[in-house]
């Protein structure tokens, strides 16, 4: 317990400096103390609301990884790997073909498809003798890669100028945050937060066995409707601010429990703090590495994240 | 405490376990025993609720147990099942700790009634020196008594152990029926448990339960059930039949 205090105190120090220096470094120095009203300006009114953003959408994606993980029982697991990210996506992009502009339609459909992929990896990995590693990095592959045909079927709607600002959105980006995105997904990721926290001990037990859960009283399909709902929730609210940014789920969890141990009760809302940090440092360093051009933010994420997933996959 | 009656239990269409009957009473050890498929491990998770019934009643504490919580049931079922291996890293004092989950209060932390009652799972297992290592690094004897130590800690009073022995060693084994028999002579716990092997189940049981096909065929003291013709049937193989030199009881010796 003193050790995990330890840990919060440090997360939220990493996560101020993060913050702190997304806001002030960048293709140029941006202070908020500025004379220069240009610069006041990139400050408050472009990077405030996307470096806010992205803490959000690392904070959603990391503990909604961290929660999957443990009701999967499988450290592979992640929104991104597994498909629901991308289900999101193709919720996103029907809204915005079907409904335009409408703004509540792109959240609530990638509400929708986050939801829908969630029930559709699950009941392909699913057997009668349970759930394999393979089988479920399988049937989340199965599923990226079908709704990403869909998806590119749907790119062919597009006019150029929008195909670009879409194939950056696809692989995560942040530079198109707005201060309603920013506010959704904080509402997303703070109830979605609060839920799966409050399944974490029971998340405890589906993590060591599903009969373990059953024995030991845990209702585990009630558990498995909440972690799977809130996670749509909050990633499809992420997906819908800020495209599928990869890999945040695998890596922030995976970190955490090298440092705090298993217990959900810690890593599920420290994964929202650390998950935070991470994304927006990761967006500075795609802000800065070939400034002042920008890389998508999701290209730096997986960057790092695909060989942890080729080393935690050759662990298991 | 906790009864069956005529149960059955089907997979898909077919029926792997058929109208068997058992009272499990406080005090008493009941042995389960027959070949593999014969729906051991079937009437072991019927007991506690944890795969549905498609015929009879099963009777926890005078109430059915369709109408109890999954809480209100690991409250006073305890189960030893054979652990499989995590991904995660829990230490044992955490693992015997999610035994705790059916009291749990509202913030979702275990009470100083919960970490008692673990403790003195653990020591009564004889795991404190191990009680901060991982359940990884644990070697198979000792990761069932985690198992076992978890079941203690949750205080139910019925117990349900599905080859709780099998893969130890016999410094283990005997720990393993010792544990159970203290808890159901001082106690007066329940136990129902699973076994290959027929000495164990004379030496400890009050009753033994063979089964045959999903059916419970024989059941009755050990001194009455354990002879050579019921085992030929349910086993298939030859056995001769003395007594114990230490104990008197019944002790079985296969013929080759």
């Amino acid at each position: 317990m003193k050790r995990a205090a330890k840990i919060v105190v440090i997360l939220f120090a990493v996560l101020s400096a993060a913050v702190a220096a997304a806001l002030l470094f960048g293709a140029e120095w941006a202070s908020p103390f500025s004379q220069d009203p240009g610069q006041r300006a990139i400050f408050f009114d472009i990077r405030l609301p996307r470096v806010l953003l992205g803490a959000c959408v690392g904070a959603s994606l990391a503990v909604a990884g961290a929660a999957l993980q443990a009701l999967l029982r499988n450290p592979l697991a992640e929104p991104y790997l597994l498909g629901v990210s991308n289900g999101a996506a193709l919720g996103t992009m029907l809204a915005f073909v079907v409904f335009g502009n409408y703004v509540f339609a792109r959240p609530l459909l990638a509400f929708a498809g986050a939801a829908a992929a969630s029930v559709l990896v699950y009941s392909l990995a699913k057997t009668r003798a349970g759930m394999n590693v393979e089988r479920l990095v399988l049937s989340g592959v199965i599923v990226t890669t079908f709704l990403s045909s869909v998806i590119i079927m749907l790119t062919t709607l597009l006019d150029a100028a929008r195909l670009r600002s879409f194939t950056f959105w696809l692989l995560g980006d942040l530079s198109q945050a707005t201060w309603s995105g920013v506010y959704l997904s904080l509402g997303a990721a703070v109830i979605a937060t609060i839920i799966l926290t409050s399944q974490a001990r029971a998340l405890n037990l589906m993590m060591l066995g599903e009969r373990d859960a059953v024995d030991f009283g845990v209702e585990t399909g009630r558990v498995r409707l909440v972690v799977f709902g809130a996670s749509s929730l909050v990633v499809g609210a992420a997906v819908a601010a800020s495209g599928s940014v990869g890999y945040v789920g695998l890596i922030v969890p995976h970190l955490l429990r090298l440092a705090v141990g298993s217990d959900n009760r810690i890593v599920v809302p420290m994964s929202a703090i650390a998950g935070a940090a991470f994304v927006v440092l990761a967006d500075l360093a795609a802000r800065v590495a070939i400034a002042p051009r920008e890389l998508p933010v999701g290209a730096v994420t997986a960057l790092l994240g695909a060989p942890l997933f080729i080393y935690l996959l050759r662990k298991n | 405490m906790l009864e069956a009656r005529d149960i059955s239990v089907k997979y898909g269409g077919t029926t792997v376990l058929a109208d068997a009957s058992l009272s499990l009473l406080p005090g008493k050890i009941t042995a389960i025993v027959g070949a593999n498929g014969a729906g051991k491990t079937t009437l072991i998770k019927a007991l506690n609720g944890a795969v549905p019934i498609s015929a009879g009643e099963i009777l926890l504490g005078g109430k059915p147990i369709d109408s109890l919580t999954r809480s209100q049931i690991a409250r006073e079922v305890a189960v030893v099942a054979q652990e499989t291996e995590s991904r995660f890293p829990v230490t044992v004092r955490e693992f015997v700790l999610t035994g705790r989950f059916a009291y749990g209060s509202s913030f979702g932390w275990e009470n100083a009634g919960d970490i008692d009652a673990a403790e003195r799972a653990i020591a009564d297992c004889e795991l404190v020196e191990l009680s901060g290592r991982l359940m990884n690094d644990l070697s198979g004897g000792e990761r069932q008594r985690v198992v076992l130590a978890r079941a203690l800690a949750s205080e139910g009073h019925v117990l349900l152990l599905d080859e709780p022995t099998a893969n130890l060693d016999l410094a283990n084994q005997t720990l393993m029926f010792r544990l159970v028999l203290e808890r159901c002579k001082k106690q007066e716990y329940a136990a129902a448990i699973i076994t290959h092997d027929l000495n164990l189940a004379a030496e400890f049981a009050d009753e033994v339960v063979m089964m045959a096909k999903g059916r419970i065929v024989h059941s009755g003291k050990p001194e009455e059930i354990l002879n050579a013709a019921n085992i030929r049937e349910i086993f298939n193989v030859e056995v001769l039949l003395d007594r114990n030199p230490s104990s008197g009881k019944a002790r079985v010796t296969q013929v080759y």
